[in-house]
């Protein structure tokens, strides 16, 4: 699989007007997703998830680092970001707000069309995508209002006006959270089948686990701006190595596989981010002694700790504490 | 000894379109201390449900059946008592805590309320209720001086916990939480859920749990009803009934919820097809046969109730084989 995005030292920060100054929402990210893939994001809310796709598209503006898309630097211009936009789509968690509740399904659709100035039949274009999107026969969808359909369907019209641009790319934030289990379902294997057979890719934002056993291939977690490990799905929720992310496996509400670890407290505040590792207030291994003992404890309060790759380079760790083993 | 106790309870809101019938008799009863779930898509009557239990439904909306609370029947109750049994022998824990409390007066202040308008534990002000909200903040986890806080400069997570101390500040009976975590992060819902499961082995409070979410379900309730269209489709003890599940409805949304590990769900998310049916037009028949994988010809036709499968078990569905 060839390479499509490649995030290098993203920053976002913001300057508060409280106390503290700067908010460091995504503080230097390295990430890469290749064509074809579904990569699962992630984490509990405020650890920067949103802001970092938000950033791929130029909708957050970054303090420094580079997105290199589809083999080219992704400049910030107006006009080349109209240009990336057509090529990077994005769907949201509410599709029931994401749409203008006095446009049809067909102007939902048509608009991106229209805005980027696309070439072709607009009522075949929007056909093909509502079919793609699951909204057969189109023609009895394309005339109905938002309040006319349900909010699954909904979703379908929001991931058909993306993918009649034909974009490369697609970032979904928690394209399933507010719907119903049974929806939930339906419109997760439609997002695989548009990835298998398109070759498009997903980056998915989430907090929900089970989405990622469900449709990623890959699954990258976050942590107050930071991913702290990252690798294969099957392997990451099999076997995680960071303590977070044993942390946030634990909670997963289903009939009590493993011990639970409730992590106290909410996300920190990333307008005062802990020395050290940024996760030691919270970190089970610190609590418990386990770092004290393994003698690292010193380390994991004054330095600060870097993503590293196993040897094959498949699988990152952010911890004082991990030794990745060797995947060849 | 039971709390809560529903017999064919029936609820119709009127709208413009007609009549909406929301709950089309429901049984379901709920010991001291016991957890009892209620699952369901949108729409299927669920927090309905809840509303009706207290009578916090419209005024227009036809209710029948009874709804037995400690035994007094909840639509028999003069105006005093029941705003005494509201609060007191049971209070609801909803979804989406921003708006649930009021944004201008402090969490403390609306704790207060509670407990001087709903409960003889004193007047406003004084000591003994001062006591009282600190107690209630410490149960639910939370720093006394939060009580002096505005709901806006408090996190989704807390602010669930003020809405729990606000409902336990009378000591109900019956807690009914509805979505109580829908809104929350995974951290913050798995520390919401284990108040509740703690509040309850310490209190003997009977919990009814009512939301989409079987998973959340699966570590909570002692036992689930799963509903459908208005009406519950299976019953049975928690882990019995997602292990087995009989009502092909139950099974298609225990499937969605994957279990992280299992190989038949990797690659392969499941869901449901078609919409939940509109409670105005409701299908002939089963209500669920047109999504249903299994239906018959039967199924188009004949109405399935709820029938007992063996004790503690009952499905209504025509492929269940009914216990002699």
């Amino acid at each position: 699989m060839s390479e499509l995005l490649r995030l290098a030292g993203v920053h976002v920060t913001y300057q508060s007007s409280g106390r503290s100054g700067v908010v460091r929402a995504v503080d230097g990210i390295d990430l890469t997703v290749d064509r074809g893939e579904v990569l699962a994001l992630v984490g509990e809310s405020g650890c920067g998830k949103t802001t970092l796709i938000r950033a791929i598209i130029g909708l957050e503006p970054m303090t420094s680092g580079s997105i290199v898309f589809d083999g080219a630097t992704v400049a910030t211009g107006q006009r080349e970001l109209r240009r990336l936009r057509r090529r990077v789509q994005m769907i949201f968690q509410d599709p029931t707000g994401a749409l203008n509740p006095r446009a049809t399904i067909y102007e939902a659709v048509a608009e991106g069309i229209r805005i980027h100035g696309l070439a072709g039949p607009e009522p075949e274009l929007v056909a093909t995508a509502l079919a793609q999107a699951g909204l057969r026969p189109p023609e009895r969808y394309m005339p109905r209002f938002p309040h006319e359909v349900s909010g699954g369907q909904r979703q379908r019209v929001l991931i058909a006006g993306a993918m009649v641009l034909g974009p490369q790319l697609l970032l979904a934030d928690e394209p399933v959270a507010s719907l119903d289990a049974s929806v939930r379902g339906e419109i997760l294997a439609l997002m695989r089948v548009l990835v298998d057979t398109t070759g498009i890719s997903i980056v998915a934002v989430t907090h929900d686990l089970g989405l990622a056993w469900n449709i990623a291939d890959r699954i990258a977690v976050m942590y107050l701006g930071r991913i702290v490990e990252v690798g294969d799905a099957e392997e990451v929720l099999a076997d995680p190595l960071h303590p977070y992310t044993k942390a946030l496996l634990s909670v997963v509400p289903e009939a009590d596989r493993m011990e639970q670890q409730i992590l106290v407290g909410e996300t920190p505040d990333p307008a005062n981010v802990p020395s050290g590792c940024r996760f030691h207030p919270r970190c089970p291994l610190v609590a418990s002694g386990e770092a004290e003992r393994l003698g690292i404890i010193d380390r994991c309060r004054s330095v600060d700790v870097q993503l590293v790759a196993s040897p094959g380079g498949r699988r990152s760790v952010a911890c004082h504490a991990v030794r990745l083993p060797n995947d060849g | 000894m039971t709390i809560l106790e529903l017999r064919d309870l029936h609820v119709t809101y009127k709208s413009d379109r007609g009549d909406v019938p929301a709950v089309r008799g429901v049984d379901l009863a709920i010991a001291a201390g016991e957890t009892v779930g209620l699952a369901g898509e949108s729409g299927c009557g669920k927090s309905t449900i809840a509303g009706a239990v207290l009578r916090l439904l419209p005024r227009d909306t036809i209710v029948g059946g009874q709804v037995l609370l400690n035994g007094d029947d909840v639509y028999e109750l003069k105006p005093g008592r029941l705003r005494a049994v509201r609060w007191t022998a049971a209070a609801i824990v909803f979804q989406g805590a921003l708006h649930s409390l009021n944004p201008v007066r402090r969490v403390g202040e609306q704790i207060e309320e509670a407990i001087v308008l709903h409960s003889d534990r004193g007047d406003a002000g004084t000591h003994a209720v001062r006591d009282r909200i600190t107690g209630l903040l410490e149960r639910v986890g939370l720093r006394p001086d939060l009580a002096r806080s505005y709901p806006h400069q408090m996190s989704g997570g807390q602010r669930q916990r003020v809405l729990i101390a606000l409902a336990l500040a009378c000591e109900p009976d019956l807690l009914i939480a509805d979505e109580p975590t829908t809104a929350l992060d995974v951290m913050v819902q798995a520390q919401v859920l284990e108040l509740l499961a703690e509040l309850q082995r310490d209190r003997g409070l009977a919990l009814l749990f009512i939301t989409h979410d079987l998973s959340v379900l699966s570590t909570t309730c002692d036992r689930l009803a799963v509903m459908y269209a208005g009406r519950v489709v299976e019953e049975g003890r928690t882990v019995d009934l997602l292990k087995t599940p009989q009502h092909p409805y139950t099974r298609a949304l225990a499937r969605a919820f994957p279990t992280i590990g299992d190989p038949r769900s990797r690659m392969n998310p499941s869901g449901l097809g078609g919409d939940p049916p509109d409670p105005t037009h409701l299908p002939s028949g089963c209500p669920f046969h047109p999504r249903c994988d299994m239906a018959i010809e039967a199924c188009a036709t004949a109405d399935v109730l709820l029938r007992p499968i063996r004790p503690d078990r009952a499905a209504a569905c025509v492929h269940v084989a009914v216990s002699a």
